[in-house]
């Protein structure tokens, strides 16, 4: 019985985390994405801040915001991609026995631990260059944002069928928060700030200036992610549920 | 499923409308797919369903399989089902092996019953050889065995099938006739959807969907 139960918990998610290390792509892509955006960016992007706004961004903070959009984009494109073009077979595995929330319950949780290793790739990468104010608080913000990508890359491959339309979708959506959304460029009130990424920045900007926080950022962090999981379930058991 | 099936009734579709709604408000656009499908299935039948292409034949097997709501209608079963779509619904990562394993823990079979019932598919469909191939390394009619295969994994007592054997060679498409023999003689059914149907001496009745959305025995 306990078998039974295991193995329909464990099998679903070890064949989805196969699926996504035998393409080759991703694994170039978990490598290559941390490395240019924060190596190769990081000198551009704090030049870009004085062009939009005029504040003066360090390279460190260059750099800190190069990882948190290497894992954010990263975890984004791997939901995304996971969804979409898996989502008729997930239906199939709905039609064949597994519940819904199951089955999206597993993408969910796989792409928490796929968005683990983006974080940790892009974190790793990051401490090689300069010691933020604290470790763990820096790695907590990179990776719930992270998190919120995975499970928006699940809501958009959910939502939109076509793949050329929905990487459109999160590619836009990316740009938005990236260069609108984010307080480093000036951003600090209005819509903007219910953009995924405007809290975590703001908490890795603390940490990179060696400077305290304000401790209300991480609950902002943590309901924004439970919203979009939420959202993200949702659609996806709208599309799977049978009729 | 609100309607009750009898005994000797495998499956009973009584009356299904569908109609598909496309576009945005104020510019929607309807089309009427199913107006009055009616068709049952008894234990140990093998029917057809044939029709013209666009006629909504996929449509009523998608209603029937859960897979779409219906407007109108009732449809009820009694009985596992097995639903094999037309084109190969398959993870492409994921090898021949694999692809059983996830599916049977899927249909809540044992280990045991899942290594089983994939080497017997396999050996009746001739794929075994591809047994540790990824999907994606397949050929077309590979795929088109293994998807089969999974609507068959679970011994399905109703079997669903959508264009089965269009990427058959004529050889697995005499196995795949053992195949659905050995099944109707266990009392199990299956209906069999197909542009035109060859052999009619292969079923027990052969429904129609004309265009005007209505099924008709042929």
């Amino acid at each position: 019985m306990y078998a039974r139960h295991n193995a329909r918990f464990f099998t679903p998610l070890s064949m989805f985390l196969r699926e996504y290390y035998r393409n080759t792509l991703n694994l170039v892509l978990l490598v290559v994405i941390p490395i240019l955006l924060i190596q190769a960016f990081g000198n551009a992007l704090s030049r870009l801040a004085d062009l939009f706004s005029g504040i003066i961004l360090t390279l460190n903070m260059g750099k800190a915001l190069g990882a948190l959009w290497s894992a954010t984009f990263l975890s984004g494109i791997m939901g995304f991609f996971m969804m979409s073009g898996a989502r008729e077979a997930d239906r199939r595995l709905v039609r064949a026995g597994y519940h819904p929330v199951q089955v999206v319950g597993f993408r969910l949780l796989t792409v928490v631990m796929l968005g683990a290793i983006a974080t940790a790739v892009s974190y790793s990468v990051l401490i090689i260059q300069f010691t933020p104010r604290n470790l763990a608080l820096t790695f907590g913000a990179i990776y719930l944002a992270a998190i919120i990508y995975s499970a928006l890359g699940i809501l958009v491959g959910s939502l939109i069928p076509g793949e050329l339309e929905g990487s459109f979708a999160m590619l836009f959506f990316f740009v938005m928060d990236a260069f609108i959304g984010s307080p480093l460029f000036g951003t600090t009130s209005g819509v903007f700030v219910l953009l995924p990424t405007h809290y975590p920045t703001k908490i890795l900007a603390a940490m990179t200036a060696q400077q305290p926080h304000d401790p209300i950022h991480w609950l902002y962090v943590t309901v924004y992610a439970g919203v979009v999981i939420t959202l993200a379930s949702v659609a996806f058991y709208r599309v799977a549920r049978l009729r | 499923m609100n309607a009750q099936p009898n005994e000797k009734l495998r499956l009973n579709t009584e009356h299904v409308a569908k109609t598909y709604t496309t576009g945005i408000w104020p510019l929607t656009q309807k089309n009427q797919v199913l107006t009055d499908a009616s068709l049952q299935v008894r234990s140990g039948e093998i029917v057809a369903l044939v029709g013209a292409n666009g006629s909504g034949k996929s449509t009523l097997m998608m209603i029937i399989a859960g897979a779409l709501a219906r407007d109108a209608g009732s449809v009820a079963i009694n009985g596992r089902i097995g639903y094999c779509p037309q084109y190969p619904i398959l993870y492409e990562k994921l090898t021949v092996a694999e692809t059983f394993r996830l599916f049977g823990v899927a249909y809540n079979m044992v280990a045991s019953d899942i290594e089983q019932r994939a080497a017997i598919l396999m050996a009746d469909l001739a794929f075994g050889r591809y047994r540790d191939y990824r999907v994606e390394h397949l050929s077309g009619g590979t795929k088109q065995k293994l998807n089969l295969a999974l609507a068959l994994l679970h011994d399905p007592e109703l079997l669903l099938l959508d264009e089965p054997y269009s990427g058959f060679d004529y050889e697995t498409y005499l196995r795949f006739w053992e195949v659905s023999g050995t099944i109707a003689e266990r009392g199990h059914n299956i209906l069999i959807i197909s542009h035109f149907v060859q052999e009619r001496e292969r079923f027990d009745h052969i429904y129609r969907l004309e265009e005007d959305g209505y099924v008709r025995e042929a």
